[in-house]
Order: C-alpha cells, then sequence, then structure tokens
C-alpha cells in the first residue's frame, strides 16, 4: 500500500470517545468507501490498512475490545464457506457479514417459498422465487461491503466441492438433510478443512465442530444411509421455527470465530445440545473409537 | 437416586405426558441394559440414534447401574 493511500487515510481518519471513555482513532464508511475510489482499491483493502495502522473502521468500534483490532484483521483475512442459505445459512452469512470476514462463499440451489417466511433470515415477501444464494450476496454487500462475497446457485457435491471450498479456512454445514451433510463432511475431510455442522428440529437443536480425520458425523448419524426416509424426520414432524435456527446459527459461528482466532473452547467429538424449551445447554462426549 | 432418562424431540410421544423438564423417573429391576430399558418404555431402538449416558456415549448394550442420566437422540438433520 503506498504512502499516499496512508496518508488519506491519516487525513480521513478522525478521533472519537468511545461509550467505555477511551480515545480512539476511527474511519468511517463514506470517507473509506472515498478512499477506495479515489485509489481504485476495495474498500476491504482500505479498511486492512487502516486497521494495519491502528485505524479501528468506525463500524467495528463496538467489537472492542472483545474483538482486538488484530484479531478483526485476522477475520478480514479469513475465507468461510457457508453450504445452505435456509435456516441456518441466512443467519449465519448476516453475522459473519457483520463480523467482517473477508471472504464469504454461499452455496444454496434452491429458491425462496412462502414457508421459508417462518423462519429464514433472507427471506421476505420480495424475495420469493428468488435465489437465496444471490439473496445472500444482496444481503451481505448491503450489511458490510468490506465483505467479498461469491455465490454459487448450485447443489454442492463431488463434481464442484473443490471449486467452492478449496480455499476456505472453515466450512458451515447449514444444509438441511442428513445425506447432503455427509457429502459435505467428506469434501472438507478430503480438502483438510475443518467444519462446523449444526442441526435441528423444534426447539431443540446441537452443533459439532469436526476437524480432518476426525469420526465427525458418525457420531451424530451413525452411516451414511442414516436419514434417508425424510418424511419421518424429526425435523419434518416437528418443524423449524424461528427461534432454533437462529440460536444454532449463532452457536455455529462462535464456533467459526474461535477456530479462526485460536482461542476459546471448540465443540470437537462432542455435541453440544440445546432445548430451548426447557432452556438447557448440554455437552455430550463422544468416545472416539466407534 | 434412581435412573433418569431425558427424550429429545419425536422421541418424547412414546411416553405419555412425558415433562421436558424433570425427563422420566425410572426404576430398574437387576442389571439392564439401555435396550432393556427402552424396550420397558416402549421405545423403538430403530428410533434412537446417540445414546448419552451421565454425558458420554453409549453403545446400546451398556449396562446400567440404575443411577445415571440417560439421553436419547434421534437422529435431527434440519436446518
Amino acid at each position: 500500500m503506498n504512502e499516499n493511500v496512508r496518508e488519506l487515510i491519516r487525513s480521513k481518519s478522525r478521533e472519537v470517545v468511545d461509550p467505555a471513555e477511551r480515545k480512539v482513532s476511527v474511519l468511517e464508511e463514506e470517507q473509506a468507501q472515498g478512499i477506495a475510489g479515489e485509489c481504485g482499491l476495495k474498500i476491504k483493502d482500505v479498511y486492512n490498512e487502516a486497521m494495519e495502522m491502528g485505524i479501528y473502521p468506525y463500524r467495528y468500534l463496538r467489537n472492542m475490545e472483545t474483538i482486538s483490532l488484530e484479531e478483526q484483521i485476522e477475520l478480514s483475512k479469513s475465507r468461510v464457506a457457508v453450504v445452505g442459505a435456509g435456516g441456518l445459512g441466512g443467519n449465519v452469512i448476516v453475522l459473519l457479514a457483520r463480523l467482517g470476514i473477508g471472504h464469504l462463499a454461499v452455496v444454496d440451489y434452491d429458491i425462496f417459498d412462502e414457508t421459508n417466511l417462518n423462519r429464514q433470515a433472507l427471506s421476505h415477501v420480495n424475495s420469493l422465487g428468488k435465489s437465496k444464494s444471490g439473496e445472500a450476496v444482496e444481503l451481505v454487500r448491503s450489511v458490510n461491503p468490506g465483505v467479498h462475497v461469491i455465490s454459487y446457485q448450485e447443489k454442492l457435491d463431488f463434481s464442484n466441492a473443490f471449486e467452492v471450498l478449496a480455499d476456505s479456512d472453515v466450512v458451515v454445514d447449514a444444509l438441511d438433510n442428513i445425506p447432503d451433510r455427509f457429502v459435505l463432511e467428506r469434501a472438507c475431510r478430503d480438502l483438510r478443512i475443518p467444519f462446523v455442522h449444526g442441526a435441528l428440529a423444534g426447539f431443540e437443536g446441537q452443533i459439532m465442530t469436526i476437524f480432518p480425520g476426525d469420526p465427525g458425523l458418525r457420531h451424530l448419524y451413525g452411516n451414511e444411509r442414516s436419514g434417508s426416509d425424510k418424511s419421518k424426520s424429526p425435523e419434518s414432524v416437528l418443524g423449524v421455527p424461528a427461534p432454533t435456527p437462529s440460536l444454532i446459527a449463532t452457536l455455529q459461528v462462535m464456533e467459526v470465530l474461535k477456530i479462526l482466532l485460536k482461542r476459546g473452547k471448540v465443540f470437537r467429538n462432542m455435541m453440544l445440545h440445546v432445548d430451548m424449551e426447557t432452556g438447557e445447554m448440554n455437552e455430550f462426549v463422544f468416545d472416539n473409537h466407534l | 437416586m434412581p435412573l433418569k432418562i431425558f427424550l429429545s424431540s419425536t422421541l418424547r410421544k412414546y411416553v405419555p405426558g412425558y415433562d421436558p423438564t424433570n425427563g422420566v423417573v425410572f426404576s430398574l429391576k437387576g442389571e439392564r441394559t439401555v435396550k432393556d430399558m427402552c424396550e420397558q418404555m416402549n421405545i423403538p431402538a430403530d428410533k434412537i440414534k446417540i445414546i448419552m449416558v451421565n454425558g458420554k456415549s453409549q453403545s446400546p448394550d451398556h449396562i446400567l447401574k440404575g443411577d445415571e442420566r440417560v439421553g436419547l437422540f434421534p437422529p435431527v438433520g434440519g436446518g
């Protein structure tokens, strides 16, 4: 980055006092957009340079001190793929965009229909009939232009998994059926990418983080034939009301954050199970030897 | 302390009046496996995918002492 850009960032930044009464140098979105336009850069590059100079993008000010400036830079350099842009995926995508993940890949072949409106964060009356992955792109750009987002309106299978997932640091399993989850797990295992599983039915849900080499989904579902009778599945019988995907997605995003920033406790080889009706959250540990 | 059984999602329908907060208190006669317990409770074995005994996964053949907390889960895949 040349000195001209740095000088522009310096001159366009200003000092603010945050709610904890700390003086902080910030760069507002409008100024960052202006610098990006003037210098032929992406806003993400301007923000990264500002952060390297110790200047907070104003939009991230309220992440302080829970997410440090160094960590914010790390997130900006990270690449996350979200497979599924429905109940779980919609919420996951919104949160990852707000967090400032640098590169998001969104995969979903489906279009929105009216039954999605009860829970899917990206669905609204005007998006019915439109592509879920396409709507995800629109939303991400409107929430955070500092995130580079790419969409794939296709079903993930072994023919496209490499192209879609290969450069990801973490993959989020936001699918809605068991057989597809096994396909994703296998692809992630082959590509040596950690992935964060989440699933739900009714007011209950579960997450598990799976690293390459972990037994993973076999713990939760047994073999790959599990769940092939979709009509009898708990999610078909009990439905999927809004609070559950919202919470499970939040927990999945926390796993992504912990993996990327190498902090906290990751739920690996265990299932974090939530029953929202009783308010219980329990960890269940799996024996590694299946 | 007696055996306490917690059922997840669609397994709850097999125990009429199931209370999700307190689970089911169950007394075992003699040495019994998880499979025996499920049979006694009329919960079909093929509907259960995960068995947790005191927070750790176990097989249907796991022998219960009679004072554990048991969680039974079907395969949940919605999203």
